[in-house]
C-alpha cells in the first residue's frame, strides 16, 4: 500500500489491510515458472489467430465488391471509335464520382480501424478482429 | 528474458522497436501482472497466467501505435484489469451452467508461507464484494496503485474509487474480523 493511501486509514486499518495483502498473494514465480511463462507467451505470439486471416480476407472481398460496384457506375471503360477501351478522366483532375465513393469508403474504413496513440492511451483494447483489420491496413 | 526476437511477425519498419519495447514491458511487469490477475481472480494461478498472457498479447498488438511511454504501464494494466474481469464473468457463466460455486478455491497447494485456508477466506470475502469495490481494494490496498491511477485503470472518478475503498474495507473488516491478529504471509 502506498503512503498516500495509508494517510487515509487509521493505524488499525493500515495493519489489517497490510495483513490481507501479505497473506493474499501468490508465491513468487520461480525461474523455471518464469521461463515457462515466457516460452508460452512467445508461442502464442507466433501462432496467428484464425481471425487474423479471415477478417482481412473478408475485408479484401468487401473492398473488391465495392470497387466492382462503383467502377461500372461512372468510371467504367468506354469504347473509343477504334475499339480500344479508354478510361474516363475528368477535366479537372479530381477523382470521379465513383472513385470518390471508393476513396471515401476507404477513408471511413481505415479511420475507424486504426486508432492513434491518443486513442490507445485511453486504454481501449480493440477486439482481436478489429486489431487484425487495422494491422492489415498498416 | 522472453525471446521475441526470433519471431517474424511483420518486418515493417518499427517491428524491431516494438519487440524491444515489448520485451522490456514483459520483463518489468510479468510478476506484477500475474500477481494482480491472481488477486482479481480469487487466487487461481493458471487463470492468472492466462489472463496476464492475454493482456501482454493485446498490448503487443497495440504497441506499434502507442508512443506515450509515460502512460504505458497504466495502459497495460487497464488492459489487464479488463481481461481479468472478462475472465471472471466468463467463469461465472460457466459456473452457472455447471452448477459450481463461483468462489473457486485458491491454488490447491500454494507454495509459500501463506496459510491456504486464510487465502481461501480472503478470496471468498473479496469475491462477495461488488466488482467495483473488489477491483478498487485490490488495486489500491494490495497492489499499491494510487487512487488516481486506479481511477484511470477502472475508468471511474477518483471519488468513486474512494467510496468503493471505504465500503470494501468496512465489509472486509466485518467479515474477516478474526483475521486481525494474523502474522506472517508473503511480503509483496
Amino acid at each position: 500500500m502506498n503512503e498516500r493511501q495509508r494517510m487515509d486509514l487509521n493505524p488499525e486499518e493500515q495493519a489489517f489491510v497490510a495483513r490481507l495483502a501479505d497473506h493474499y498473494a501468490p508465491p513468487a514465480m520461480t525461474p523455471a515458472r518464469r521461463a515457462a511463462f515466457d516460452r508460452r507467451l512467445a508461442g502464442r505470439l507466433v501462432r496467428r489467430s484464425p481471425w487474423r486471416v479471415v477478417v482481412p480476407a473478408m475485408a479484401a472481398v468487401a473492398a473488391a465488391a465495392l470497387v466492382w460496384l462503383a467502377v461500372p457506375w461512372s468510371t467504367g471503360p468506354t469504347s473509343s471509335p477504334g475499339g480500344v477501351p479508354e478510361q474516363v478522366v475528368t477535366a479537372t483532375g479530381e477523382p470521379s464520382q465513383g472513385e470518390a465513393a471508393v476513396f471515401a469508403a476507404y477513408d471511413w474504413f481505415t479511420s475507424s480501424t486504426t486508432p492513434d496513440a491518443a486513442d490507445l492511451g485511453e486504454g481501449d483494447a480493440l477486439p482481436e478482429d478489429y486489431q487484425a483489420i487495422s494491422e492489415f491496413f498498416l | 528474458m522472453i525471446d521475441v526476437g526470433v519471431i517474424s511477425l511483420d518486418m515493417a519498419a518499427g517491428a524491431t522497436d516494438r519487440e524491444e519495447r515489448f520485451r522490456a514491458l514483459v520483463e518489468s511487469h510479468r510478476e506484477r501482472a500475474v500477481r494482480l490477475a491472481w488477486r482479481l481472480l480469487g487466487g487461481d494461478r493458471a487463470a492468472a497466467e492466462d489472463v496476464a498472457q492475454d493482456a501482454f498479447l493485446r498490448a503487443y498488438r497495440g504497441l506499434a501505435r502507442f508512443r506515450d511511454e509515460a502512460r504505458l504501464d497504466t495502459w497495460f494494466y487497464r488492459i489487464l484489469v479488463r481481461q481479468a474481469e472478462s475472465h471472471r464473468r466468463w467463469r461465472a457463466v460457466r459456473a452457472l451452467r455447471t452448477a459450481e460455486s463461483e468462489d473457486e478455491p485458491v491454488d490447491p497447494a500454494p507454495a509459500g508461507p501463506a496459510d491456504p485456508v486464510v487465502q481461501r477466506r480472503i478470496a471468498a470475502a473479496l469475491g462477495r464484494l461488488p466488482a467495483g469495490q473488489r477491483r478498487a481494494f485490490v488495486l489500491v490496498h494490495m497492489e499499491g496503485f494510487t487512487v488516481e491511477e486506479s481511477a484511470t485503470l477502472l475508468g471511474k472518478a477518483a471519488g468513486t474509487v474512494k467510496s468503493h475503498l471505504h465500503r470494501a474495507l468496512k465489509a472486509l473488516r466485518a467479515e474477516l474480523a478474526d483475521l486481525r491478529e494474523l502474522t506472517g504471509g508473503n511480503r509483496t
